[in-house]
């Protein structure tokens, strides 16, 4: 009696603060990766792996289920015991991105995943994600009175350990998406606009020379190469058909389950789902998910108006920021703006890791919006 | 209860105090954070737009991919739209194995997809660390398959081919191309830019059948008359449409081999010949352009041997009468009365005829493989065997587009092997007197007629057949060989209102002894040929030709 009362308790503290409209975006944008799975990707894996047809829909079910979990916990912290267990989460799982080069195992040439024997096989990277904004906020907002820029090159090597196991592993992507949340937090967080122009072109320029000159990022240089001469041979494949099947969906979409374009292409639920949505709910069903996105991060924004805390801004903005640049990178590779990397899209696409990581990014998101009691 | 409240408010106070304090030296405004917003919603607009673009790709151009646009090369037709040369892409699959990462999970997962394959060789091939061709042509399901393995050390190379249903029929005037999509000899040559941008077929005026059925004859003939080589051209003498081009021997286009033998060329085109009795026909038609004789005009006492310079004029047949008019100079070929007509006509008249007809320079034409007449220096002499039609050389196409002017009742035309949309016949350009035609024309249908005609053997019943023959010697170093010949032999029917010339040329034909020929203006036959003349060569296999071409030419091609 008293233990119900208590979990009923905890649950109507948690549900009386919550943001409900955010709570109800997520939680769509959930169900909506569930529709897709259920209706036109589960199928292909299942095929491919020649399972039972709804094995990888229940699979999906499932990570949802642990991610809502997770969820409901990050979001029911307090925000001291948030930040701290961030800290602590925040070393554990750059520990284990450190792993990969010893343990890691390699999927399709890149060697991202850890599958050590406790654990079922993910992406380290996923958590890392989170837990680094946070720690990210934490120095910026530290209140040892430091120079600001001196703050600014702490959290600067605060992210580099983590750019550069990525970049080894090699994930391009990943790596990008982490750099433009640490870039965005130090803008907004007061710099000076000549010192951030006078730094990305500095960056621009390194970049452009790791990515021409260094061959480990010899494939980078063909992905881009290939993305700027579209009609120059076919190693474009995948990229060809994901322009193809969304071509071929037209406006309305060719119909549930009548897509090709996930027959065809390697890992189609996972980094090309918008293009097997595109080809069978059409590009409309596009559009009005990045207004969905939209709308997700105006709703967020809009409380970080009204927010007074300093590192609450910092962090929301800069979760904000991982998962609509994440959304933005994968659907631009969709859509060919951007070279190919293999980038999941977040809610959406299949993926314990991803999946896992976006609840966490959604848990502290939510707990921070949440109503303050004061 | 009261305290505890009060506490909260001055907590709370406090805790504002410290903000404005702004221990952390951040300065954070909120314009930053929605420029943020609007960064994305910039993105996203954009990204909206190219999804919309990509939306509407579709009504423009279904199933086409992007990567078939560049690589494109329209196909070519025949004039009832038969084809002759198709383009198909074709993919190949290679492996590069210095970017394998697990060799032996791509060994199983390629066994997978080509269980048939030596995979010790592959093995083999994987360690020597050079880039090799797995799958040349690779079907589109093993396509799929082997590219959704998703490995980096499987490459695909898009290749263009171009597929020749009819192999060596059409080798000569289609040509061959490149690796690099680039035409290097006939159309595909002249017709290179063409056939990458415009993506309908190109349509000749080319007829398959008749073109199989021609070969076929000279291919036959070949082994009859063991010639060097031979080629026939059927062309259209109302608008220069040419609808069948041979040239023998030929080769598989199919087989993209490099061709370098000279024997290979394309006779009917850059052939430059001399080609003997079949002009003594431009002597006469200049003669009555000019105005100078009639075809009854008499010529008497014509030497049997004329000497001009060092060279000796003889007639080939002795028992040519030395009284003639101009048709049976024409008729019984005789050498010494064209002679006379030449020198009546004299150099300016001859030349100008020749060069009005389009004998004496390069012609202009569809392919680049065109002949140049080698050039001479006109003199009494020569005014002399140009009358009969030695030291002159040409091309047959030229010889057909004379013999077409002529025949057709005096109008310009230029050849071609490119069907033409629009037929416009009506304005054409008359460069021959009214009449001559008429008259040339019954000149031509008696050389077969006649038995002192030296065509009776194509004398093919119901098509009216008229034309002139031509054998001619081969010039060698320091004079002519009697072994070494070329027989002509120039068709035209039906003489009433001429359609066709058909040119036939035999290059070096020798005799056979055992083919039997049956007589058309008498009856009976005869074993074995006599000279290797083109009377006995290049007639009899025009005559074949007609024989079976005839009823296609009079069916098919009744109207126009």
């Amino acid at each position: 009696m008293l233990n119900f009362n208590s979990i009923y308790k905890f649950y109507y503290e948690w549900w009386k603060n919550l943001d409900k409209a955010l709570f109800v975006i997520i939680m769509f944008l959930f169900s909506l990766g569930l529709f897709f799975s259920l209706v036109s990707t589960s199928l292909i894996v299942s095929d491919r792996l020649d399972t039972n047809n709804y094995f990888f829909f229940f699979k999906h079910f499932i990570y949802i289920l642990i991610g809502i979990i997770i969820l409901v916990f990050f979001s029911s912290l307090s925000e001291d015991n948030l930040f701290k267990i961030s800290f602590y989460l925040f070393f554990t799982s750059l520990f284990f991105l450190f792993l990969i080069p010893f343990f890691g195992t390699e999927v399709n040439g890149s060697k991202r995943w850890l599958n050590l024997f406790f654990l079922p096989r993910f992406q380290p990277i996923e958590i890392v994600k989170p837990f680094i904004i946070v720690f990210i906020a934490t120095i910026l907002c530290s209140e040892k009175n430091f120079n600001i820029y001196f703050k600014y090159l702490l959290t600067f090597f605060a992210i580099i350990p983590a750019c550069l196991l990525l970049m080894i592993q090699p994930d391009i992507g990943q790596t990008l998406l982490i750099f433009l949340a640490w870039a965005t937090l130090v803008f907004i967080s007061g710099i000076s606009l000549p010192i951030i122009l006078i730094f990305f072109s500095f960056t621009l320029i390194s970049l452009v020379y790791m990515v021409f000159f260094i061959s480990k990022f010899a494939y980078i240089k063909s992905r881009i190469l290939s993305f700027f001469n579209p009609s120059d041979g076919t190693h474009n494949f995948q990229s060809d058909k994901a322009i193809d099947a969304i071509s071929s969906g037209g406006f309305f979409g060719k119909g549930i389950g009548e897509g090709t374009l996930k027959n065809r292409v390697p890992e189609a639920h996972t980094d090309y789902i918008i293009s097997v949505i595109s080809e069978e709910f059409g590009v409309v069903a596009i559009v009005l998910l990045l207004i969905l996105f939209l709308f997700f991060i105006y709703t967020v924004f809009k409380k970080i108006y009204l927010e007074k805390s300093e590192k609450i801004k910092l962090i929301l903005t800069g979760t904000m920021c991982l998962i609509i640049f994440q959304a933005l990178i994968h659907i631009g590779v969709n859509i060919r703006l951007f070279p190919t990397t293999g980038m999941t899209l977040p809610f959406l696409s299949y993926g314990g890791s991803s999946i896992v990581g976006v609840s966490i990014l959604s848990g502290i998101i939510l707990n921070l919006t949440k109503r303050k009691i004061d | 209860m009261n305290d505890k409240k009060n506490n909260v408010t001055l907590e709370e106070y406090e805790n504002k105090f410290s903000y404005k304090k702004s221990k952390t030296n951040l300065n954070i405004e909120f314009n930053r954070i929605a420029f943020i917003f609007f960064l994305f919603l910039a993105i996203s607009i954009i990204y909206s737009i190219q999804l919309l673009h990509l939306g509407s790709l579709k009504i423009k151009n279904e199933n086409k991919l992007l990567s078939v646009k560049k690589n494109y090369r329209a196909d070519i037709v025949d004039r009832n739209g038969n084809y002759l040369v198709k383009t198909v892409s074709s993919i190949d699959i290679g492996i590069n194995p210095t970017e394998v990462i697990d060799k032996k999970k791509l060994l199983i997962n390629l066994k997978l997809i080509f269980p048939n394959k030596d995979y010790i060789d592959i093995s083999d091939k994987l360690k020597k660390k050079r880039y090799f061709y797995l799958e040349k042509k690779i079907s589109a399901d093993n396509y799929e398959k082997i590219m959704s393995l998703g490995d980096k050390s499987i490459k695909s190379e898009e290749k263009l081919t171009r597929i020749y249903p009819q192999k060596n029929l059409f080798s000569h005037i289609i040509g061959q191309i490149d690796d690099n999509n680039k035409g290097i000899s006939g159309l595909e040559k002249s017709f290179n830019k063409r056939l990458k941008e415009k993506r309908e077929p190109l349509q000749l005026t080319l007829d398959t059948d008749i073109q199989y059925l021609i070969r076929e004859e000279l291919v036959k003939f070949q082994s009859i008359f063991r010639s060097k080589g031979s080629t026939a051209i059927l062309m259209n003498v109302n608008n220069g449409e040419i609808l069948s081009m041979v040239s023998y021997p030929d080769f598989d286009l199919n087989k993209r081999e490099v061709v370098n033998d000279l024997n290979f060329i394309n006779r009917a085109t850059k052939g430059v010949y001399e080609l003997g009795s079949v002009f003594k026909t431009f002597t006469v038609a200049a003669g009555l352009e000019e105005g100078l004789i009639k075809t009854n005009t008499e010529f008497l006492n014509l030497e049997k041997k004329l000497k001009c310079g060092k060279n000796n004029i003889s007639e080939y047949d002795n028992k040519i009468p030395s009284d003639l008019t101009v048709e049976q100079i024409l008729i019984r070929s005789g050498n010494i009365g064209s002679v006379r007509i030449g020198q009546k006509l004299e150099i300016e008249k001859l030349k100008s005829f020749l060069q009005k007809i389009g004998i004496l320079s390069k012609i202009n034409f569809d392919i680049e493989e065109v002949g140049v007449p080698i050039p001479f220096k006109w003199g009494k002499c020569k005014l002399a065997t140009v009358s009969f039609g030695h030291g002159i050389t040409t091309t047959p196409l030229q010889l057909a587009k004379a013999y077409g002017i002529i025949v057709n009742g005096g109008f310009e035309i230029q050849p071609s092997v490119i069907k033409k949309n629009s037929e416009n016949n009506q304005n054409q350009k008359r460069i021959i007197k009214k009449g001559v035609s008429e008259q040339i024309n019954e000149i031509l249908r008696k050389i077969v007629t006649t038995k002192e005609g030296t065509a009776g053997l194509a004398n093919i019943e119901g098509y009216e057949v008229g034309g002139k023959t031509g054998t001619a010697e081969k010039a060698t170093v320091g004079g002519y060989t009697r072994k070494a010949k070329v027989n002509t032999f120039v068709s035209i029917f039906p003489t009433s209102k001429p359609k066709y010339v058909m040119i036939v040329l035999l290059d070096e034909p020798k005799t056979s002894e055992d083919y039997i020929y049956k007589y058309k203006n008498k009856s009976g036959s005869y074993k074995g040929t006599p000279f290797n003349t083109a009377g006995w060569t290049s007639v009899e296999v025009a005559g074949k030709i007609i024989q079976k071409i005839g009823p296609i030419l009079a069916t098919k091609y009744k109207e126009n």
